[in-house]
C-alpha cells in the first residue's frame, strides 16, 4: 500500500461534481505532481485531504489508516454502536471512533500531513520565528498551570519550540528573518515561510498548494531545490503547480486533472506526450465551441 | 518622546513595577473613605478588563456578554455565604468555578461562530443571565432587588469593612492577575491564542486544537470574572441583576478596546476612562454618558489601536511608518 491513498474521491457541490472519483496513490518518499487546468478540482481534493472538507463519496487513507470518508447522516449515527460508545475512554472504542467521525484539520496534522495555501495565509502580525513556531505546538503539552508557573518541563519545552523553529527557517534560508513580521517580508519570503511552518510540525507528508504562484524565475528554480531537499530528508511531497517547468523538473510522477476527473497519470515524459492532456491544456476544438 | 519611552523600558523592570506598586500601597492613604472606594472600583474594573483581555485581546474572540459572569461570581458568593453561612473568602474558589462552568456551558455550542455572529450570541447570553438573575429563578437569587445582607470578609479574626482593606485585596488580586496575564500571553497556550486570532483556518492547519484554545480563553476569563463578582460581593454586600446588565459589558469591552486590544497597562488606562473618570464627574450628571460615546468615536478616528496598545501593535504600526530594511519593505501581494 502507499503512503496516501485515494479511493474514489467524489465532491460535490450542489449540482457542481469538482472531484469526480479520482483514484490515486502516493508512494513514500516521492514528489507526486497534481495538475490541472484551474477549477480541475486540485485544491479541492487538498482540503478533503486536510479535512476541510468531508467528501461526498469515496476515502483517503493515510498509513493504512482512513482518515477522509462522507459526512455520516444522523441516521447512521444513531443506528451505530460506535456513536454511542464514543463517550468511553477505551483505546480500543476510541481507535474505531477515530475512523468513524470526520477528522478535524487539526488531527489530520498531528497524524502528520502539513499543508501550506494557495493564497498565503501567514500568521501575518506575528513574527517569522513565531509562525514557525505553531509547528511544534502539536508536539508540546504545556497548558495553564505550565505557563503561570513555568516549571523546569515548561521552559524545556519552550527551548525545545524555539530550536525546532529556527531549525525549519534555516532549512528554508529564513534564519536571518526571524524577527520582521511575516508580512513585511518580500513575497518569495513568505512562500517560503509557509512551507517552513508546514515543515515545523515534523510531517511525513507534505502537501504544497502551488508553491511558485507568483515567483519569478530565479525563486523558482531556487524552491525546486528546496522541495528536492525536503524530499531527500525522508518527507513525502504532493504538489499543486501550475509552473510546468517546476512540476517537469523534480516531480517523478504527475496526475492531471480535468473537470474533476483523473485524464492521465505517468512519468513527466509520459505526461507532456499524451493527447488528452495536450487537448485538456490547448483546449483542441470539438467543432462544439465557438 | 519615544527615546524617553525606550530608556524608560530598558530599566530594570523591577524598578518601575516596585515603584508602582509602592504607589498603589500608598495612594489611598491620604484618601477619604469615598475616593478609597473610586480606588477600589477601580482595582477591580482593571481585574475585570484584564480578565476580558484574555477572550477579546489574547483570543481575538468577540465578549458582549462578560458581565453576566461578574454577575454570576457575585451571586455564587452572596448565596453560598447567605444560605450556606460559608465565610466570604472560601466562597472566592467556588465563584471562579461556577463562573467558569457557566462559561463553558454557555461558550460551547457557540465557538464555530465568527465575529459579528458571535458577539451577538454573547450578548444574548448575557442578558438570558440577566433575566435568570430578575426572575428569581428556583426563588434564590432575590429577583430584581437582588440579595442584601451579606457577609463581610473576615481575615484572620479581623472584620473587612473599611474600603481600604477592599483595595488591598483587589490590589493583591490584580498583581496575581497581572503576573499570571502576562505569562500566559507569552506561553505556548498564548501563542496558540494569537494564531486563532491572526489565521483561524491556518491555525488548524498547524495542528492547534481551535475549539480548545478559544474554550479555554473564554474558561479562563469567566472564572476570572467571577472571582471579581465575589469581591465585589463582599465590599458592597448588596448585589443585583444590574450588575449583570447589557450597558456593564460594553463598559468592560471598552476598557479593553480603549486601553489597547491586548494590552495590560491598556486595561488599567481603559479603566480609568471609563470607570474613575465617569465616577469622579458626577457632578456632570446625565452628561456622563455623553463621554462613552465621545470617546468611542474620537478614539477610532484618532488612535484606532488604543490609548496604550501592546507591543504587538506598536511593532505592528511602527513597521508600517519605517521599514528597517529596504529590501523588506516590499508587503505587495499578488494572488
Amino acid at each position: 500500500m502507499g503512503l496516501l491513498e485515494s479511493r474514489n474521491l467524489t465532491k460535490e457541490f450542489g449540482g457542481l461534481t469538482a472531484v469526480d472519483r479520482v483514484t490515486f496513490d502516493l508512494r513514500q518518499g516521492e514528489i507526486l505532481g497534481l495538475i490541472g487546468p484551474n477549477g480541475a478540482g486540485k485544491t479541492t481534493i487538498f482540503n478533503m485531504i486536510t479535512g476541510i472538507y468531508a467528501p461526498t463519496d469515496g476515502e483517503v487513507f493515510f498509513r493504512e489508516q482512513r482518515i477522509a470518508h462522507p459526512e455520516l447522516t444522523w441516521g447512521q449515527r444513531l443506528t451505530s454502536p460506535t456513536w454511542w460508545m464514543s463517550w468511553i475512554p477505551a483505546p480500543a472504542v476510541q481507535k474505531r471512533w477515530n475512523e468513524f467521525r470526520k477528522l478535524r484539520p487539526h488531527e489530520i496534522t498531528e497524524r502528520g500531513i502539513a499543508r501550506t495555501f494557495q493564497t498565503i495565509r501567514l500568521f501575518d502580525n506575528l513574527t517569522v520565528l513565531e509562525n514557525a513556531m505553531s509547528g511544534p505546538h502539536h508536539r508540546t503539552t504545556a497548558g495553564v498551570a505550565g505557563a503561570v508557573f513555568r516549571p523546569p518541563s515548561q521552559q524545556q519545552e519552550e527551548h525545545y519550540i524555539v530550536e525546532e523553529a529556527r531549525e525549519n527557517l534555516a532549512f528554508m534560508g529564513l534564519e536571518e528573518y526571524k524577527d520582521e513580521l511575516a508580512k513585511n517580508l518580500p513575497y518569495g519570503h513568505q512562500r517560503r515561510l509557509e512551507i517552513a511552518r508546514a515543515l515545523a510540525t515534523d510531517p511525513t507528508l507534505t502537501i504544497l498548494d502551488e508553491p511558485a504562484a507568483g515567483l519569478n524565475e530565479q525563486e523558482s528554480i531556487e524552491l525546486m531545490a528546496l522541495i528536492e531537499d525536503i524530499r531527500d530528508s525522508g518527507i513525502t511531497v504532493l504538489l499543486i503547480e501550475h509552473d510546468m517547468k517546476v512540476v517537469m523538473g523534480i516531480c517523478e510522477r504527475i496526475i492531471v486533472l480535468d473537470y474533476g476527473k483523473k485524464i492521465a497519470e505517468g512519468t513527466p515524459a509520459e505526461i507532456q506526450s499524451n493527447p488528452r492532456v495536450i487537448e485538456a491544456y490547448l483546449g483542441e476544438e470539438e467543432g462544439e465551441e465557438v | 518622546m519615544r527615546n524617553l519611552l525606550s530608556r524608560f523600558r530598558s530599566t530594570n523592570p523591577l524598578y518601575w513595577q516596585g515603584a508602582l506598586l509602592v504607589l498603589a500601597i500608598l495612594a489611598p492613604l491620604p484618601l477619604g473613605d469615598y475616593y478609597r472606594s473610586v480606588l477600589w472600583r477601580t482595582g477591580l474594573y482593571a481585574m475585570l478588563g484584564l480578565s476580558l483581555n484574555i477572550i477579546v485581546g489574547y483570543a481575538g474572540l468577540f465578549q458582549l456578554g462578560h458581565a453576566a459572569f461578574y454577575g454570576v461570581g457575585a451571586y455564587t458568593a452572596g448565596m453560598l455565604n447567605i444560605y450556606f453561612n460559608i465565610p466570604l473568602l472560601l466562597t472566592l474558589p467556588l465563584s471562579v468555578v461556577v463562573a467558569a462552568l457557566l462559561g463553558y456551558l454557555l461558550t460551547r455550542p457557540i465557538l464555530h461562530l465568527r465575529g459579528d455572529y458571535l458577539c451577538i450570541v454573547t450578548i444574548a447570553f448575557g442578558e438570558v443571565v440577566r433575566l435568570v438573575l430578575v426572575n428569581n429563578i428556583f426563588g434564590i437569587t432575590g429577583g430584581a432587588n437582588g440579595l442584601s445582607g451579606i457577609d463581610r470578609p473576615v481575615l484572620f479574626g479581623l472584620t473587612l469593612r473599611e474600603p481600604i482593606y477592599h483595595y488591598y485585596i483587589v490590589v493583591i488580586f490584580l498583581i496575581v492577575t497581572i503576573f499570571a496575564t502576562q505569562r500566559l500571553q507569552e506561553s505556548r497556550l498564548g501563542r496558540a491564542w494569537k494564531y486563532v486570532r491572526e489565521d483561524e483556518v491556518a491555525a488548524e492547519a498547524m495542528g492547534i486544537d481551535t475549539t480548545r484554545v478559544k474554550l479555554l480563553a473564554f474558561v479562563l476569563g469567566s472564572g476570572w470574572a467571577g472571582l471579581a463578582g465575589a469581591l465585589y460581593a463582599g465590599k458592597i454586600t448588596v448585589i443585583s441583576p444590574d450588575q449583570a446588565k447589557f450597558m456593564e459589558s460594553v463598559i468592560l469591552f471598552c476598557i479593553v478596546v480603549l486601553g489597547g486590544t491586548g494590552s495590560i497597562p491598556g486595561a488599567f488606562v481603559g479603566t480609568l476612562g471609563m470607570v474613575t473618570l465617569p465616577e469622579l464627574s458626577r457632578p456632570l450628571k446625565a452628561w456622563r454618558d455623553g463621554w462613552l460615546g465621545l470617546a468611542m468615536v474620537t478614539m477610532m478616528i484618532a488612535r484606532p489601536e488604543g490609548l496604550w496598545p501592546s507591543r504587538h501593535f506598536r511593532r505592528e504600526i511602527r513597521s508600517e511608518q519605517e521599514a528597517p530594511d529596504p529590501s523588506l519593505a516590499v508587503t505587495g501581494r499578488s494572488g
